[in-house]
């Protein structure tokens, strides 16, 4: 017995798999949805981070200019300043006067981008003091030069004011440059390390977002490829159930052609075989006739006798014959079921055994009887058989009363069947017979009287019993001596068919 | 009293002899004065209504008026016999009746068929055969026209 493809040699993973219930297909797609989200709002921080640190670079590297920017301002300005004393040309005051003008504007941004540390505020306070004074320095003596007093001019130039003012404020530029160096340094840094973090981060979420679509897919591929299996499984099991079929089909109608041909052969033998048989006897009868007629003088008394005898025992084989025929007919003659009404199988019955009823003054009393699936030949035989032997068997003296009696819809008496089935009652008033022989009536051939007193060769419900058990039913029989008899017949109401049997068996017959 | 007309010659095709002497009889008891001759099979049948060899004497084998018809005869069986008798103009108007032990509807069919005037069972006990006889015997001769 080989094992059923569907379970062979399968994991348990892929059954586990295939039996994943949507509830986690579910929770997958939210955590897929979760994760993304997630990484959405990370890249979006890591660009709000990265803008931020270029920013603060800019600021640095903006501040870091403000600071040149102060310086050489400055510078030009001490010396165009030192110039103009020296040549008292006016030319010469044109970068004092540009700086002069920007220097205020420049001091006011400084101011601004270094508002946030506490140190470079402090330098740039002090800063400021200095330029002031030393504006306010240049000035003195750019006036003093203006007025030609030079002398005062060199002197306060000698004083050194001025460069240890200049000397102070570059200084402070100086350590100002230097911390915003460092800050920018430590951006720069910051801004690598955060570059570096943003990258990993990203490439960590891209690599997780990729492996879950993977593992999605990887899930959703098994599974595809497991009822792809499973169907093509599917497909090879029912092809394999079609062969069969197929197979047994042909068996069947195989069976069903020999039946046929072994009926046929059967019906030709046993109608050949009765035929040939009579003829003999036919002669024997036709004889001993004559002998009787044309010889009776010579025979005498107990000659005639034994004539008589001789020739009643040649009716009765003949009798056997034709009835052995019948019941072999049964068989080679049966037609296959159709739905035959069994009022008009009855209306025929009656109407052959219409002398027979009158002759005896029988009271013949008949339901309305069922249409059900049946050969109508055999049934009128079965019906022929118990009317006629309730016409026989009468009470001597009284009129045969023969009464039948149906009962439909019933359930079937036999386990997984779910056909209705009816229940057919053949009563009479005859002579009965007792109870012990209610099975033995049905044997072949059996009689309960002697030949003088009933004729019959005892076939009839042998033949009965044979046709009933063909259609599937039963036949019983109850009775008391004296109380006449039950014949009580099932059957079933519908028939099973094989439709090419019913088509073979149709062209056949 | 009616006039009897004149005698009716049967001619009976049977192959088995103790059916011919039983037909014998039984004409013999039926008091029907008919002349019944006889032949084994279809063969000898048709020779003698051609009248061929030993039958050209139409002194001991006068043409018959009726013929009675079993089926089942060697060399030539009834079926046969019917059909070349019915196609010959000189022998179809001499009306056949079968007479056989054959039940079987087919050949009943066909014996009408091939033009047949009657199809009968062989009676199974002699007084129905002494019967049969003497009817047709009475119908054939009198009641029916033959040409």
């Amino acid at each position: 017995m080989s094992e059923s493809p569907l379970v062979d040699g399968r994991s348990f993973n892929q059954f586990v798999i295939n039996k994943l219930p949507s509830s986690v297909w579910v929770m997958a797609l939210a955590a897929a949805i979760t994760f993304f989200t997630v990484s959405a709002v990370l890249a979006y921080r890591s660009i709000d981070v990265i803008t931020q640190n270029n920013i603060g670079i800019n600021n640095t590297l903006q501040t870091i200019n403000l600071i040149k920017d102060l310086n050489r301002e400055l510078m030009a300005a001490e010396s165009s300043q030192r110039g103009y004393l020296l040549t008292e040309d006016p030319e010469y005051l044109h970068p004092y006067r540009q700086t002069l003008a920007v220097v205020d504007d420049l001091l006011d941004q400084l101011g601004a981008s270094t508002a946030q540390l506490p140190m470079q505020k402090k330098r740039f306070e002090s800063l400021r003091y200095y330029v002031r004074h030393k504006i306010d320095d240049m000035h003195r003596i750019v006036t003093l030069t203006n007025r030609e007093e030079i002398r005062a001019a060199i002197r306060q130039v000698k004083t050194d004011e001025g460069i240890e003012l200049m000397r102070a404020i570059s200084q402070l530029l100086i350590e100002m440059e230097s911390e915003e160096r460092l800050v920018l340094e430590k951006n720069k840094a910051l801004a690598a390390e955060n570059r570096q973090f943003i990258i990993m981060a990203l490439l960590l979420a891209n690599a997780i977002g990729l492996l879950l679509s993977l593992g999605v897919f990887y899930f959703w591929y098994r599974n595809a490829t497991y009822v792809a299996e499973l169907n093509s499984a599917l497909a090879a099991a029912n092809a394999e159930l079609e062969e069969k079929v197929g197979v047994r089909t042909q068996a069947l109608l195989q069976y069903s052609e020999e039946l046929q041909r072994s009926n046929r052969e059967l019906e030709e033998f046993a109608f050949v075989a009765s035929h040939d048989l009579q003829e003999p006897l036919r002669k024997i009868r036709a004889f001993g006739d004559r002998l009787q007629q044309k010889f009776s003088a010579e025979l005498g008394e107990t000659g005639s006798d034994y004539v008589l005898r001789m020739q009643a025992a040649s009716g009765r084989m003949s009798a056997l014959i034709d009835d052995l025929l019948s019941f072999s007919r049964v068989t080679t003659k049966q037609r296959p079921f159709v739905a035959v009404d069994l009022n008009t199988v009855m209306h025929s019955v009656m109407d052959d055994l219409d002398y027979a009823i009158e002759d005896s003054g029988a009271q013949v009393h008949i339901d309305p009887l069922p249409t059900i699936d049946a050969d109508g030949s055999q049934m009128a035989q079965v019906f022929m058989n118990l009317l006629g032997n309730s016409l026989k068997f009468h009470a001597p003296g009284h009129r045969p009363i023969v009464t039948v009696t149906s009962e439909t819809n019933l359930v079937s008496p036999l386990e997984g069947d779910n056909r209705t089935w009816c229940c057919l009652r053949f009563a009479d008033q005859g002579i009965g017979f007792e109870a012990q022989y209610a099975e033995r009536v049905f044997s072949l051939f059996q009689r309960l009287h002697g030949r003088e007193e009933y004729s019959g060769t005892g076939i009839g419900l042998a033949l009965c019993r044979k046709i009933i058990e063909r259609h599937g039913g039963t036949i019983t029989a109850q009775s008391e001596p004296g109380e006449g008899a039950v014949f009580t017949l099932l059957l079933p109401m519908t028939q099973t068919s094989i439709e090419p049997l019913r088509d073979l068996l149709a062209d056949a017959s | 009293m009616s006039i009897p007309k004149k005698t009716l010659i049967i001619l009976m095709a049977d192959d088995d002899a103790d059916d011919r002497l039983l037909a014998q009889e039984a004409m013999h008891e039926s008091r029907v004065l008919n002349e019944l001759y006889f032949v084994e099979d279809g063969v000898q049948l048709l020779r003698y209504l051609r009248g061929d060899g030993e039958f050209s004497d139409r002194q001991a084998y006068p043409m018959p008026g009726l013929i009675l018809l079993d089926l089942n005869m060697p060399k030539m069986d009834g079926r046969e016999a019917l059909a070349h008798i019915k196609a010959d103009p000189r022998l179809r108007r001499i009306p056949v009746v079968i007479l056989t032990t054959s039940k079987a509807e087919e050949d009943m069919v066909k014996g009408y068929d091939l033009g047949a005037a009657s199809y009968i069972t062989k009676p199974v006990t002699f007084d129905a055969l002494v019967d049969l006889m003497r009817t047709l015997g009475k119908y054939w001769v009198e009641f029916v026209e033959l040409p």
